[in-house]
């Protein structure tokens, strides 16, 4: 099996076991990374390497070019006390599934990786997961043991009912003291501002946010064909109605409540990632590598 | 109001309600799919949700609409507006006018009278005329009540039902009747009307010539008189008003020619005329008329005795066609009475074909009978003698030539003037001279002249200058010709033309008495020398006549003239046409009638007015709007799913 292929949600839906899912993930990715610009994010020396245009001139070691007269680069292994807490929402809407992969799944998976990725590279990583309250709260550490425990429990990790993500965005806000790298999964069925307020008090608690906003293909394409009766899959309340005829309304109104969220975010410095459960890992991973990057 | 005609598709009705039951199942069979969150829908509900709630009642009020308006177009409904008469119980004389000039509205003069009919109160009671006499004899009487009057022994009592077919079976009459017969009758019936309200209920086509006599009628307080009346002028017509052969009598050797007058109203059109002769069609033409009248003329090159000339049909078919008897093929028996002088005029008699005469005394003229002489011709007269009364009040056609200055002539004319010695030319405008050449016209001098006043009586054939050369009196049947026939009266130089002139001019007067124009409607009567019974041919049957003894002999008397054409009783030919009259489009004026107290209604007043054609309408409203509705839907899916998806 390629590297690449192992990040597909077609392929993951076909493992057993999250974290075999996490170590090949992982794996998969590093392999990748070999021939990405991501290498050199550690802070533990690996190597020189002569520079190339394009490379950073801080990254230069001065030291050797004194001695050989060229331009090298050097390359680490990260190497850090970062304390990451991953936020999962296990509301009732994250178990709609129209690809391979549920919202609830994708999410787990990648929270598996990212744990996996951050113990090995000797961070601390904490869990939480919430529907109306909080109902996980496992804090950050950093052995292998403590990762066995948050593979367990994402694996063993059901949908809950109504979401009141804002709330429980706040509780864990608060209760997360320790500065550090805050990712959040979540379809984000709330009020926006409500979500937004929450968004922002982890960054008034001096938190680095990353934001998956998961959603399903058919979520955003509403490619129902006919007349049908949608049952909420949390409040189980219904409507009646014409896809076809709501289509462009549904698409505007989400398309609308993506641009709030990501103007927002970057107004304060959230890291707003749209995801769908059809898409690659490997584009989420790259997106915590980025921010990884600019927390060194 | 609104009635039906077919009210049993009402029962369809209820597939109105289709859509909605269709609606209410569909629901219940609507898929239900879980999804994850209604919260962007929910975020919709309010703008959008609303609209296409909104759009799917009213896609469903169309369709249900749609199909109640076909059901309602089905059931035929009809609008009745308010009718103008009122309510109470009375006694009603209906005057349905089917005269020919009808032809066009008949169909709403009939539903007129329906509503009539149909909003008379329970213990009314009413009678229904016509002029042509289709339904004269009919009494219709509603429920709970005895006969108006006994008008015939063929009265009906007939359910309101058989009211209605007996109405919608009238079809138009070629008859051209005023509606003043119709008007006495309906009079006489009321006379012994019970109810306190006596009504006459008259619908016509608000033709003058029919309703003219009702400006001059006395209208009594004790009979409402109400009138609905077309407003609308007649549609394009072309009509023959009359169709005449001349000369009557050809000379020797003289073709005959048809002249018809005819008259187009409307737009210019172009018409086929044909010429039949004795059922053969002998001349066809494409001829343009414009809105005027104009004669046009064949000449017969087939001699013959029953002669028709016919248009195309149009709005009125009644007028487009004329029959005319052709003359002269019979002998013409004349009894004639005179003096020494009369030789002349015997040997010119005797010279013209087809005239057989037998000299008779003045004291035998008296007890002529019409059935062995055509015409009594009475040489030199200068007074009206006892016996030309007689003569004539037997039935025979007389004609006097009158001796001695005229003035002097007792008892006939009022003299006004002296004699003349200049003579005057004979410029006729009758046909009894239009094929004389204009220089034999010239030779024809006439020595004495009186210039007359006629007393009772119609000038037939004038002089130069409107005096009168022959005069009729019309009321006793007695032609009198200011002139003898003598060589000392006249200068006549061809005198070989002088028995044709004759001979045409007894022949005009014998057929004035004998065969002039009868109009549809008008009696036939026939004397006969025997009560056997005589065999008449109509234009449609024939029937087999008893005669009935009228003083010394016996008589035919034929009513039921109610088609053009050729009536034949015995061996006496008839030539029955449309009263040319009819024609006339000149309107009663409504406030003529109203000064005479008689209500006066624009005929669509009452006119129920069939709606199907509306709902009609409705429908194929309803299924454009719904049709639009769908296609903008229709639009809106053809939107690719996922088009706005974010990269």
């Amino acid at each position: 099996m390629k590297s690449e292929d192992i990040l597909k949600p077609e392929t993951l839906a076909r493992l057993r076991g999250l974290d075999l899912k996490a170590r090949l993930v992982v794996e998969g990715f590093l392999e990748g990374l070999h021939r990405s610009p991501y290498k050199g994010f550690s802070v533990e020396f690996s190597e020189y390497r002569p520079y190339i245009p394009g490379d950073e001139p801080r990254r230069i070691d001065w030291k050797v070019y004194a001695k050989r007269d060229r331009f090298y680069v050097k390359e680490y292994q990260e190497e850090t006390n970062l304390r990451a807490m991953l936020l999962v929402d296990a509301s009732g809407s994250m178990a709609y599934k129209s690809a391979a992969l549920s919202k609830l799944d994708y999410a787990t998976t990648l929270a598996a990786a990212l744990a996996y990725l951050l113990i090995k590279q000797k961070d601390a990583v904490g869990l939480a997961t919430f529907d109306t309250q909080i109902n996980t709260y496992i804090p950050a550490r950093a052995s292998l043991k403590h990762l066995r425990m948050l593979l367990s429990r994402l694996e063993g990790l059901s949908v809950g009912g109504e979401t009141n993500l804002a709330n429980s965005l706040h509780g864990l806000a608060e209760r997360t003291r320790k500065r550090g790298l805050v990712l959040i999964f979540s379809d984000l069925f709330d009020d926006p501002e409500q979500v937004l307020l929450a968004l922002r008090h982890f960054r008034h608690r001096k938190h680095e946010v990353i934001l998956f906003h998961i959603l399903d293909p058919m979520e955003e394409s509403f490619s129902f064909s006919s007349s049908l009766r949608l049952v909420d899959m949390e409040t189980k309340k219904e409507a009646s109605l014409d896809p076809r005829l709501v289509r462009a309304e549904y698409q505007k109104a989400l398309a609308d409540y993506r641009t709030l969220l990501s103007s927002t975010c970057a107004e304060h410095h959230i890291d707003y990632n749209p995801i769908r459960t059809d898409q690659s890992l490997e584009y989420a991973l790259f997106r915590y590598l980025e921010k990884r990057r600019r927390l060194r | 109001m609104i009635s039906f005609a077919a009210p049993w598709y009402l029962l369809l009705m209820p597939l109105a309600a289709g859509p909605f039951v269709l609606h209410l199942l569909n629901r219940r069979k609507m898929k239900r799919t879980q999804f994850s969150s209604l919260f962007f829908l929910r975020k919709l509900r309010e703008r959008r949700f609303r609209w296409l709630r909104l759009r799917d009642l009213l896609l469903l009020i169309l369709r249900s609409l749609f199909l109640a308006f076909l059901v309602l177009a089905l059931a035929g409904p009809v609008w009745k507006g308010r009718f103008p008469l009122g309510k109470d119980r009375a006694d009603v004389v209906l005057i349905l006018d089917d005269s020919y000039s009808t032809e066009p509205r008949f169909a709403d003069l009939k539903l007129t009278a329906l509503r009539v009919l149909d909003e008379l109160s329970s213990g009314s009671r009413v009678a229904l005329l016509t002029p042509s006499g289709a339904l004269w004899d009919t009494t219709v009487i509603s429920t709970h009540s005895t006969s108006l009057q006994n008008v015939s022994s063929q009265n009906t009592s007939a359910p309101q039902t058989e009211w209605g077919d007996r109405v919608q079976a009238l079809t138009p009459s070629q008859s051209g009747r005023d509606l003043q017969a119709a008007w006495n009758m309906a009079r006489r019936l009321l006379t012994n009307g019970s109810a306190a309200t006596r009504r006459i209920v008259i619908v016509s086509d608000g033709q003058k010539r029919a309703l003219d006599f009702l400006t001059r009628e006395h209208i009594g307080e004790d009979i409402e008189v109400h009138c609905f009346l077309n407003q609308t002028s007649l549609p394009a017509n072309t009509s023959i008003l009359d169709a005449e052969l001349y000369p009557v009598v050809p000379l020797p050797g003289e073709g005959q020619t048809l002249r018809a007058s005819i008259r187009h109203s409307g737009k210019s059109i172009q018409k086929q005329l044909t010429l039949w002769v004795d059922d053969r069609v002998v001349d066809e033409r494409k001829l343009n008329f414009s809105a005027a009248e104009r004669d046009i003329e064949f000449k017969l090159v087939h001699s013959g005795q029953e002669v028709k000339v016919a248009l195309e049909p149009d709005s009125i078919s009644a007028d487009d066609e004329r029959f005319v008897l052709a003359s002269g093929a019979k002998t013409l028996r004349v009894a004639l009475v005179g003096d020494a002088d009369s030789y002349f005029l015997e040997l010119a008699l005797r010279a013209g074909s087809g005239v057989s005469v037998q000299k008779v005394s003045p004291a035998s003229a008296a007890t002529l009978s019409p059935l062995a002489y055509d015409i009594l011709i009475w040489d030199g007269a200068s007074a009206l003698s006892a016996e030309i009364s007689a003569a004539a009040s037997r039935g025979l056609a007389i004609l006097v030539l009158l001796d001695g200055e005229v003035a002097d002539v007792e008892g006939i004319f009022n003299s006004r003037g002296g004699a003349s010695q200049q003579g005057f030319d004979i410029l006729a405008p009758s046909s009894l001279f239009a094929d004389l050449e204009e220089k034999d016209r010239r030779q024809i001098r006439i020595n004495r002249y009186a210039r007359l006043q006629p007393v009772a009586g119609k000038v037939i054939l004038s002089l130069s200058g409107g005096d009168p050369f022959l005069i009729a009196d019309t009321f006793q049947g007695i032609s009198y010709l200011v002139t003898r026939f003598t060589p000392q009266h006249t200068d006549l130089v061809y005198r070989a033309l002088f028995p044709a002139l004759l001979n045409r001019l007894v022949v005009f007067v014998a057929g004035e008495r004998t065969e002039r124009e009868r109009f549809i409607g008008d009696t036939l009567r026939v004397r006969v020398p025997t009560g056997k019974a005589i065999l008449v041919e109509t234009p449609q049957l024939h029937y087999e006549l008893a005669p009935h003894r009228v003083g010394p002999g016996y008589e035919i008397e034929f009513a039921s003239t109610l088609r053009a054409g050729f009536y034949k009783i015995g061996n006496q030919t008839f030539v029955v046409n449309p009263d040319p009259a009819e024609t006339s489009p000149a309107r009663i004026n409504f406030a003529d009638l109203q000064k005479r107290g008689i209500e006066v209604y624009p005929l669509g007043v009452s006119t129920p007015r069939n709606l199907w054609f509306w709902f009609l309408i409705l429908a194929a409203a309803c299924l454009a709007v719904e049709l639009s509705l769908v296609m903008a839907h229709a639009f809106a899916s053809r939107r690719k799913p996922g088009d706005e998806r974010l990269k």
